[in-house]
């Protein structure tokens, strides 16, 4: 189970993560939407260890979080200049020896003997998501996941994150497009001003649309003045 | 953690194989000879350190500026004894020479400096300076100097200074043309939007004059005070002066021609800057010393094709 109790993060005198707690349930996956700025991103890389709170909890299974339980893929994925996708992959086959690169790549489909600056943005984006299941943590985290995918590779993702979720693992996605998570979350979380506003499971998703305009509705005289 | 060190070392020495690859020939010969120069002429006795230094500091600017701290945290290697580790790995024969020729202060500036900057594993970042300057005077075409001047201008306050506190010292002068001169060709490493290109309606021809024309202008602008002062105060010392002033000036144009050469919008080069600092010290090295003008050539030729793309004239 994780636990995130009251947790604080401001960069200089910005708060931008406000005694938030939530507390999603494990084997699972999380969606987590919200306005560009609202703390998406920050709060992900709380939990991955890149920043650390300045007050607050993460318990994973009853212990404070350490880096080395969850892996997080970024918005735009980190490659070395000219490393191959092979060589990519086994450098996470040093913590997880027995991931198999062949039998994944048959899903995945990617030219793993090709310098990774040839792939293009959905080709790279697939080879993160490949390299975050190598790394065979039970917490996962994918910031943007859908962002530069093609619809087959969402399909593709659309179908992996939930089949990984029924093998144990926890997983935390971030959109700032909600309709991209309906078909791949058990539950969705609004962030706002860096606290979990309010969280919808399955079967509450078609409120969704309806809770997020009660805050970013344009007004009808507005769009009807418009040249 | 070892075997972690010495795989990745593998496959970045894999990497930096095929990126001298795809220099092709010429630059990759080029660039070897450099750098057999460079490791030959820091060999004598006494230069030791020196070339600890060098080594040290290239280190340090790639670790200070790596992007890869979510991937090695996902393996959980993000920490200060991978470092150590790694950055040992690669600067071994180094550390090996120094102890074999017994120049202890060379193994000391490296081995404690690898150590020391592997214990900064978070991402460094720089806090948001609260004073933001305006300089109105610059041309608005001039948009690199307006930027960079912005996040620059005390550097350039602590240069005059300095000048004014060592006014005696011949060498600081040259040195702070030199420190100008990377810092003014450092202004062009980020590629603006085409529609600022083509904001001014010029020609590809006139514009790649306008801009180096402004690059001159503005770099002497904030060179003259040393230069003058240093003219006046070092009378003795004016060959030298005017040899780092020539190259320094062929450099500023260098900055603008190969921005241009390979201009795509939105795009940073700050690995350019590795060319502009060899070529900022060939006035140094007499087997440089042609290099600035002909790059220059080459790259203002370049430059002008590119621009051609862009603004279709």
């Amino acid at each position: 189970m994780l636990k995130l109790e009251d947790l604080c993060f401001s960069y200089g005198k910005a708060l931008v993560i406000d005694h938030l707690n939530w507390t999603p349930d494990p084997g699972k996956v999380h969606g987590l939407v919200g306005m560009n700025g609202s703390g998406k991103t920050t709060l992900f890389n709380l939990l991955s260890g890149m920043l650390v709170p300045q007050s607050g909890s993460v318990i994973f299974n009853d212990q404070p979080l350490k880096p080395d339980k969850c892996a997080m893929m970024e918005t735009t994925p980190f490659f070395y200049p000219m490393i191959s996708g092979k060589e990519y992959l086994e450098i996470f086959r040093l913590k997880n020896p027995g991931f198999d690169i062949a039998t994944w790549n048959g899903l995945f489909h990617l030219p793993l003997s090709e310098v990774v600056d040839n792939y293009s943005t959905g080709m790279q984006k697939r080879l993160a998501l490949l390299g975050l299941i190598a790394t065979g943590r039970l917490l996962l985290i994918l910031d943007e996941p859908f962002n530069g995918l093609d619809f087959e590779a969402v399909r593709m993702v659309q179908q992996i994150i939930p089949a990984l979720a029924a093998k144990g693992k926890t997983i935390l996605l971030s959109s700032h497009i909600p309709e991209s998570l309906t078909s791949v979350c058990h539950t969705i979380s609004f962030i706002r001003d860096g606290k979990i506003d309010f969280t919808l499971q399955k079967d509450e998703f078609v409120k969704l649309p309806e809770l997020i305009d009660a805050e970013s509705k344009i007004p009808a005289d507005i769009l009807q003045n418009m040249n | 953690m070892l075997q972690a060190a010495g795989f990745i070392t593998v496959i970045h020495l894999r990497r930096t194989w095929r990126i001298v690859t795809a220099l092709g020939l010429f630059r990759a010969v080029f660039l070897l000879v450099l750098i057999i120069f460079g490791f030959t002429s820091t060999l004598r006795p006494g230069m030791l350190p020196l070339q600890a230094a060098l080594i040290l500091s290239l280190i340090v600017q790639s670790h200070l500026t790596r992007k890869d701290h979510n991937f090695l945290m996902s393996l959980s290697l993000n920490k200060p004894v991978f470092f150590i580790t790694i950055y040992s790995l690669m600067a071994g024969p180094f550390i090996l020479l120094y102890l074999l020729l017994r120049d202890f202060n060379a193994f000391l500036i490296l081995a404690a400096g690898l150590c020391l900057f592997s214990l900064f594993n978070k991402p460094v970042k720089f806090r948001k300076r609260k004073i933001h300057l305006s300089f109105p005077l610059i041309p608005a075409d001039a948009w690199e100097w307006r930027a960079g001047l912005k996040n620059s201008w005390l550097i350039l306050l602590l240069s005059w200074l300095m000048l004014l506190i060592f006014y005696r010292q011949d060498f600081i002068f040259p040195g702070c043309i030199l420190l100008f001169s990377l810092l003014a060709a450092g202004f062009q490493m980020n590629h603006e939007s085409v529609s600022m290109v083509r904001a001014l309606g010029l020609n590809s021809r006139q514009f790649l004059i306008r801009k180096v024309n402004l690059q001159l202008l503005l770099f002497l602008a904030i060179s003259a005070p040393a230069i003058i002062s240093s003219m006046i105060l070092h009378p003795e010392g004016n060959i030298a002066l005017l040899m780092v002033t020539l190259n320094s000036l062929l450099v500023q144009a260098f900055a603008v021609a190969i921005k241009y050469s390979g201009y795509r919008q939105g795009q940073h080069t700050q690995y350019q800057m590795s060319i502009i600092v060899i070529l900022n010290i060939a006035f140094a090295i007499p087997v440089l010393l042609p290099l600035p003008l002909i790059m220059l050539a080459i790259y203002l030729r370049r430059a002008g094709l590119q621009l051609k793309t862009v603004l279709y004239a």
